[in-house]
């Protein structure tokens, strides 16, 4: 098991370390299980600078890391650190202003509720559970008065589009890549083959959903399609024939400032976690570091 | 709280006008919100719209785009944040409807109230404020409208220009010359 370090690479105030410890907690969501650190795993940064990138690859040196970027000139940083970088995506062609500022990141092998043990815990097993959860987390925000009411509510529509896409993308076959719920309605109420499972976690500055699915059909090249988009760029087509879902709920999700974790273990299960720093201000929270972290897990 | 359709004003051979608010979500049936006659031109006030998830999308779109076909007008007035994101993010969101106006969120940066609210305005005041065809590039929204809470006039634009206003880039020139 590899425990790499969480390190801040440029200027921090209390607040922002503070965060960092959130960040480094939230990563051990995503190796809650006794996995370790694979050759396979991948991470992706977004929005990263030239200059942060260039601390990445002095500290990051063994790691396997895949930058999403929308900066112009990341191929010439990716020639120069070449060694360090083994691949790249280019995202857009938009040279926006960049604002990531986290760069590392701490794997640990700590179990979920040990780090949370305040955590809310379920298990879906209808398919109309989904709805009441999702109220109960509705109300449950509206309380906090601290929070912004636009980032509740993207809190609460990603919580949504998690759960339906666990409920009724997830279960796939494998060998065929037959979804067995294409045509089944997103209002129907039947009794879920495998359970969804569902933690909430709500810290001092920070929120984290976790969703997990027991089919392990992840598709990265799909997630990759649809996320590799500007955040500027427009959808305009929405496919009728391919299930009677959207196809929309990630990428909007992503888009609309929510960091994403994705551990996937074929046949076995997906779990993906959104991460979301909470604020009074909606534009901060848009302005935040947003990342996007694949770990896809052959057995 | 599930979708609500009111009826406001019929006026007979010319429009209707309507106020949508709630959520709009896989169990919703828009359709059978609407039981009263529809004129030509349908006015959608949709402030109060607050959720709509990505099923919920879908129906919205189906369900306007059925009006469309029919002959309908569209005009939404008062689009939520909400909406106005989904709308940057999906072209066809909207159908082919015009928007009259939009919430346009505002932070208050009094420190004892930072509260988030929303003013309305209409689409030809905001092409004037960004002016559209000047290749403008804002850092910051340049108004600051008073805080309703605390009064105060520290107010800001709580979204980034280019991404709330994309929108704009998309407006058919027509439109954009009204």
């Amino acid at each position: 098991m590899i425990t790499a370090k969480l390190k801040n690479l440029v200027n921090l105030t209390s607040k922002d370390e503070s965060f960092f410890n959130d960040f480094v907690n939230f990563f051990n969501l995503a190796y809650h299980n006794t996995f370790g650190f694979k050759k396979n795993s991948i991470f992706f940064l977004d929005e990263t600078t030239i200059q942060h990138s260039r601390v990445l690859a002095q500290e990051m040196p063994e790691s396997y890391c895949f930058l999403l970027t929308d900066k112009k000139d990341i191929r010439e940083y990716v020639l120069k650190y070449g060694d360090y970088v083994k691949g790249f995506f280019i995202a857009g062609e938009k040279d926006t202003k960049s604002k990531m500022t986290i760069l590392l990141c701490a794997l640990t092998n700590k179990e979920f509720k040990d780090i949370y043990p305040n955590s809310f815990n379920a298990e879906i097993n209808f398919s109309n559970q989904k709805n009441g959860i999702v109220e109960q987390l509705e109300k449950a925000l509206g309380e906090n008065k601290h929070i912004n009411p636009r980032l509740q509510n993207f809190i609460i529509n990603t919580l949504d589009e998690l759960l339906l896409n666990a409920i009724f993308d997830a279960p796939i076959e494998i060998s065929s890549k037959k979804n067995l719920l294409k045509n089944i309605a997103r209002d129907t109420i039947f009794i879920l083959e495998k359970p969804v499972y569902l933690s909430i976690v709500m810290g001092t500055n920070f929120f984290a959903l976790s969703v997990e699915d027991k089919y392990g059909s992840f598709d990265f090249d799909t997630l990759k399609k649809s996320l590799l988009k500007n955040p500027v760029e427009q959808y305009n087509v929405i496919d009728d024939t391919i299930s009677q879902g959207a196809g929309l709920g990630i990428s909007l999700t992503f888009n609309r400032g929510a960091s994403l974790a994705f551990v996937s273990s074929e046949n076995n299960f997906t779990k993906t976690i959104a991460y979301f720093p909470l604020c009074d201000d909606y534009k901060h929270f848009k302005n935040k570091e947003r990342f996007l972290l694949n770990l896809l897990w052959k057995n | 709280m599930s979708l609500k359709v009111s009826l406001i004003e019929n006026v007979s051979k010319s429009h209707t006008t309507i106020k949508m608010e709630g959520s709009v979500t896989e169990l919703t049936d828009i359709k059978s919100h609407f039981d009263f006659p529809l004129e030509k031109t349908l006015i959608i006030h949709c402030e109060h719209v607050n959720k709509i998830n990505s099923t919920g999308v879908k129906r919205w779109i189906n369900f306007f785009t059925d009006l469309s076909k029919k002959g309908h007008v569209l005009i939404f007035k008062a689009l939520s944040p909400l909406l106005v994101e989904q709308r940057n993010q999906v072209t066809d969101f909207l159908v082919n409807g015009e928007i009259y106006s939009i919430m346009i969120p505002f932070l208050c940066k009094e420190s004892h109230c930072r509260k988030e609210f929303y003013i309305e305005s209409d689409l030809s005041s905001i092409l004037d404020i960004l002016d559209f065809d000047a290749d403008s590039d804002f850092d910051k929204f340049p108004v600051s409208p008073k805080c309703p809470h605390c009064g105060s006039d520290k107010t800001e634009f709580s979204d980034f220009v280019e991404e709330y206003f994309n929108f704009v880039n998309n407006l058919s020139k027509n439109t954009k010359a009204a």
